[in-house]
């Protein structure tokens, strides 16, 4: 009888093990990137901009009608016409914008032009330190440049002797 | 019996699949030279070239910006220029050791533009550099240098797997054109733009560009100016960099490029020539001389600048081949077509 | 490794060029190495998890197989007991089995709960962001039914206990059918999993054939039908009426070309490998009711619910205790009936819910159980009518309805997937009723409104033309009559029939038609750079 039941625990060992290794499979298989950089309050990187956030991707057309019709437009076919890009100036903010041959036209870089805009609290002639205080940890910098970057995108701060000369949300 | 009968079951098989798959690759796979001529280019020059002295190397600035027949007509210069819309310098290398594996040019000029670029950009421009070239180590080396996200190198081997989703937009010149000799859109590869667009301020400036937030130079487009320059010194050629007149918000030369190609350039001693610093020696004006408001010389510029740029190619052995007879008629008659297309807008 | 992707395509070419030239003996150790390397594809710890799922299963399997033993052994050395002394003993022994049987399930289920509710449960509380996202693992649903059915199925003494961890292995995840079944029963696969096999020229080119034809339906008719279904999916209020209409066709023909041409892919590789798996469909849309619609399509899904669930459940003690109840004031005739259409329900509201965690998928489980109902006892208020007019009702011109209104059925019920909001599904339903809006369909604008060339109609017209040819074609004698009258087939039935016979002794077609099917695929199919090519829609199950 103690035979049986030995084998029945050792049985119920097993079981259990494989229980256990299960459940650590599941808890494994998640996602292991880290948390998204504290940059901006979207889940992907993005300019504030008269209180419309703007990432690159984002079809052109809504932003226009967003941001107001203050602007000034130049655009250049790209070469064997395989679209067009665009560029829209406001006044501290510049939009480029390519339109694909008979698809929507989407933002595939932006930037500040002046102080008169500002990512919280950034703005162009701010300290770099200071940017880092408000944007978080950089994924990359150097003397000359903070870079941010989520999937799709890279927000870069260019620096001239710690000051931010350029701020540039662009395409991967 | 029945193995014989298998055997000839498939061997129909292969033939019928291979014919009908030639067929539809002949079909869809854009033809027509008419309704994208940059997407020819790359195709005419695999045709054409054999033995020009002088080989052009780049994108739109090189195709567009410097006319062969000038060069011929005014130093007798033999050129070819072999560009394709955003040509990367690993595409330019593939088509240097093409030029050299069926001719023999003395004297290399290289666009200097494309060495910001060290990743693929866009992949229609990568299918019409490469769709043209035939298969070789150099083609397959530089598609995988080439290939943008969701793209296979099988697909650049049999360009009907790009390309079979054309079959609903065929139409019949798809179909005539098939029966048609090939007809060139280019002269040695310069590629006419005749009309005028003037740029506002007369001059090329960048106000307006995206500001620079990556100043180095594309890594792997130095490593490849290192490859080409080796190809070159190996096969007796003479490399020279260009940069040309052109500088605009779509398309800036910063000067954070130009310090470090000069830089570049004196490292690996090869001549380096910005002409936009020679903008008004060539005697440009953005007035009448370009054809979209300053981003790409008209052929009225273009003349200026191969007027300006032979005198150069002479100084590194460009020779005159105006007493080649065969050279003559055959310049003769791309000058007599070149005329024309001038004259038909003019 | 999705089925129609150029990496399984080496990988199947390598495998069977391996498997046919290694000895024999290498041949299932090679196919087993195989499976593990195909699905490691989809991530190290999804073969972690079938491997966990399957000791699971080996050991509960070997713990009742013991059991039983134990009791038999004990029987036979106790032959003093009492009849009384032994059946005790019987029922003790069967309820220990019970148990193991029980906790293997339970686990199992637990662990495909915990994928398949986890995340919607996690981003409708707010809380885990680590939960919400979490990647279901491919087929985790089509190898935990699988190991399901053996555990119960050596419980009720169907099938002996496989001692051999390494089979049970291979029967878990052997390949094809890891990425949208079918749901392979131990008995049945077990017949040709083991055995080593020699190249067979007319199996592995029927196999092929059923293969290319597979990837015709998924690449061409299947993804064109998608580009509609995804135009009108993005923006259904803007599809409503004659958009409800065309919809419930457009996404019928969908996923009748993916699912089917997923199974033929997976069906046609095992037979290239010498290895049998079940059918899943049986020309599901020559179905004259609902209930001969489930049972013609996604079949092993349908018998596995049957089997598994509705009999267990009808069996019940719980079933049984309902009754008698009813029984006090239904009476005895109504209160069995009623008994049955609850467990009915219940069974495809479990179905309804295997398909996704929400409300739209509960109910439509739940419609399709109340449809099937319905259908039923029409059919018994509708009898007398059958008698007075047997020549309408036997005709073709009948069946032809009753076909059509099987699909139409199907097809609306189907609708509650695309929407997923019960609400917006009600409300674009009932403006199938606006008439008015029928007029798009003449004057042209819903069709080019939605996505597709006029080429591209024309395709999809032919595709689904082709795809009900082929389905007749294909179609073996006396099939039919066994699927509509739900008998069990003793042997399953072979896909392709006279016109595979007719194949197998004509290289000659043969070779012309593949190479005709090839540069469809090859022209007309959707792949290659631009697409996002879509998964083949099982696989989230």
């Amino acid at each position: 009888m103690s035979m049986k039941k030995n084998r029945s625990i050792k049985c119920m060992t097993v079981v259990l093990a494989v229980m256990m290794g299960l459940a650590a499979a599941l808890c494994a298989c998640g996602p292991s990137e880290a948390p998204d950089a504290p940059v901006g309050e979207r889940a992907v990187l993005s300019l504030p901009f008269r209180g419309t956030e703007i990432a690159a991707g984002d079809a052109v057309e809504p932003l226009l009608g967003a941001l107001g019709d203050d602007y000034t437009m130049q655009e250049a076919a790209s070469c064997a016409g395989i679209g067009k890009d665009y560029v829209y100036t406001y006044p501290s903010l510049r939009l480029y914008v390519f339109a694909p041959e008979g698809g929507e036209a989407i933002v595939t870089s932006v930037c500040y032009t002046d102080d008169g805009a500002a990512i919280k609290g950034v703005t162009i002639g701010g300290a770099a330190d200071a940017a880092v205080a408000a944007l978080g940890e950089p994924d990359e910098q150097t003397e000359s440049k903070l870079v941010y970057r989520d999937e799709t995108s890279v927000l870069t701060l260019s620096l001239r002797d710690g000051i931010v000369t350029a701020i540039v949300l662009s395409e991967k | 019996m029945k193995k014989i009968r298998v055997i000839v079951a498939a061997c129909v098989f292969i033939l019928l699949l291979g014919l009908l798959l030639s067929l539809g690759q002949a079909l869809l796979v854009p033809h027509d030279p008419l309704a994208n001529p940059e997407a020819a280019l790359i195709g005419e020059f695999v045709d054409a070239f054999a033995e020009e002295d002088v080989i052009f190397l780049g994108d739109c600035e090189i195709y567009e910006s410097i006319s062969t027949v000038t060069l011929w007509k005014e130093y007798g210069i033999n050129a070819y220029a072999c560009g394709s819309p955003q040509q990367l310098l690993w595409h330019s290398y593939a088509m240097l050791q093409h030029a050299f594996a069926v001719g023999q040019p003395s004297v290399v000029v290289l666009g200097a533009y494309a060495l910001r670029y060290s990743e693929p950009q866009n992949e229609a421009y990568n299918r019409m550099a490469l769709d043209g070239l035939p298969l070789s180590r150099a083609k397959l080396s530089a598609v995988s240098a080439s290939m943008t996200q969701g793209e296979s190198l099988l697909s650049y081997l049999f360009p009907l797997l790009r390309y079979h989703d054309r079959w609903d937009t065929l139409t019949w010149r798809d179909v005539t054109l098939l029966a048609e000799p090939p007809m060139a859109v280019s002269y040695q590869g310069y590629l006419m733009q005749t009309g005028v667009l003037p740029d506002e301020n007369g001059r090329p400036d960048h106000e307006g560009a995206l500001p620079l937030t990556e100043p180095a130079l594309g890594e792997r487009a130095v490593d490849y100016l290192e490859k080409i320059a080796l190809l070159c010194r190996e096969n007796g050629a003479q490399l020279i960099l260009l940069k040309a007149p052109t500088d605009s918000w779509a398309y800036p030369w910063y000067e954070e490029w130009e310090a470090q190609t000069e830089a570049l350039a004196a490292r690996l001693e090869i001549p380096y020539y910005n002409l936009l610093e020679a903008f008004d020696e060539i005697g440009l004006d953005y007035s009448a001389d370009t054809y979209d408001g300053g981003m790409h010389l008209n052929v009225h510029g273009a003349e200026k600048t191969a007027h300006y740029f032979g005198e150069i190619l002479q100084q590194y052995g460009a020779p005159d081949r105006r007493d080649d007879g065969r050279l003559l008629d055959e310049w003769k008659g791309w000058t007599e077509r070149y005329e024309h297309e001038k004259e038909q807008v003019d | 490794m999705q089925l129609h992707s150029m990496t399984f395509l080496c990988f199947f070419g390598c495998l069977l060029l391996l498997y046919y030239t290694v000895p024999r003996c290498a041949q299932k150790p090679l196919l087993f190495v195989g499976s593990i390397v195909f699905y490691a594809f989809s991530g190290w710890r999804n073969v972690l998890l079938i491997l966990s799922m399957t000791v699971l299963a080996y050991a509960v399997a070997r713990e009742i197989d013991r059991v039983a033993h134990q009791k038999k052994m004990s029987l036979a050395a106790h032959e003093e007991w009492s009849e009384e002394q032994r059946k005790a003993f019987s029922r003790r022994s069967r309820a220990v089995q019970r148990r193991w049987m029980l906790l293997g399930v339970a686990i199992l289920l637990l662990g495909l709960s915990f994928f398949k509710f986890a995340p919607a449960v996690a981003k409708a509380v707010g809380t885990l962001p680590r939960l919400s996202s979490l990647i279901f693992p491919m087929g985790i649903s089509f190898f935990t039914f699988q190991l399901i059915t053996y555990v119960v199925d050596v419980y009720r003494g169907k099938v002996a206990c496989e001692r051999s961890f390494y089979r049970l292995c291979l029967f878990s995840c052997y390949f094809p059918q890891l990425v949208q079944g079918p749901i392979s029963r131990y008995g049945e696969l077990s017949a040709t999993l083991y055995t080593p096999v020699g190249f067979d020229a007319g199996g592995v080119s029927a196999g092929l054939m059923r293969v290319v034809w597979g990837y015709l339906k998924k690449l061409v008719i299947a993804d064109t039908a998608m580009i509609a279904v995804g135009t009108i999916m993005q923006a259904p209020e803007r599809f409503s009426g004659v958009g409800v209409l065309l919809l419930l066709v457009l996404y019928t023909v969908q996923i009748y070309g993916d699912f089917t041409g997923g199974m033929d892919i997976a069906i046609g590789c095992s037979e290239m490998l010498g290895i049998r798996l079940r059918e899943n469909f049986l020309h599901p849309f020559a179905s004259t009711t609902v209930g001969e619609y489930w049972r013609r399509w996604h079949i092993t899904m349908s018998t596995f619910f049957t089997d598994y669930v509705f009999y267990p459940l009808s069996l019940s003690k719980t079933a049984q205790w309902v009754s008698a109840r009813l029984r006090h004031v239904l009476g005895a005739r109504w209160a069995t009936q009623v008994t049955v259409w609850l467990t009915t329900l219940l069974t495809w509201l479990l179905t309804g819910i295997w398909h996704g965690a929400g409300l739209n998928f509960a109910l439509w489980g739940l419609l399709n159980g109340v449809v099937m109902i319905l259908g039923e006892q029409l059919a018994r208020v509708f009898a007398p009518l059958r008698k007075k007019f047997p020549h309408y009702y036997e005709g073709e011109l009948h069946r032809l309805l009753c076909c059509v209104r099987t699909f139409l059925i199907v097809g609306l019920l189907r609708t509650l997937d695309v929407y997923r909001d019960v609400p917006l599904t009600f409300s674009l339903w009932g403006s199938l009723f606006d008439l008015r809006q029928y007029g798009a369909l003449l004057d042209g604008t819903v069709w080019s409104s939605l996505g597709l060339s006029s080429g591209q109609w024309w395709l999809l017209a032919f595709g689904v033309l082709l795809m009900a040819v082929v389905g007749r074609l294909t179609l073996e004698d006396g099939e039919v009559a066994q699927v509509k009258w739900g008998a069990a087939a003793q042997t399953p039935p072979r896909w392709g029939g006279r016109f595979r016979d007719a194949l197998g002794r004509r290289p000659m077609l043969y070779a012309v038609l593949m190479a005709l099917m090839l540069v469809v695929i090859v022209i007309f199919g959707r792949y290659g750079y631009g697409y996002d090519a879509s998964d083949f829609i099982y696989n989230q199950f």
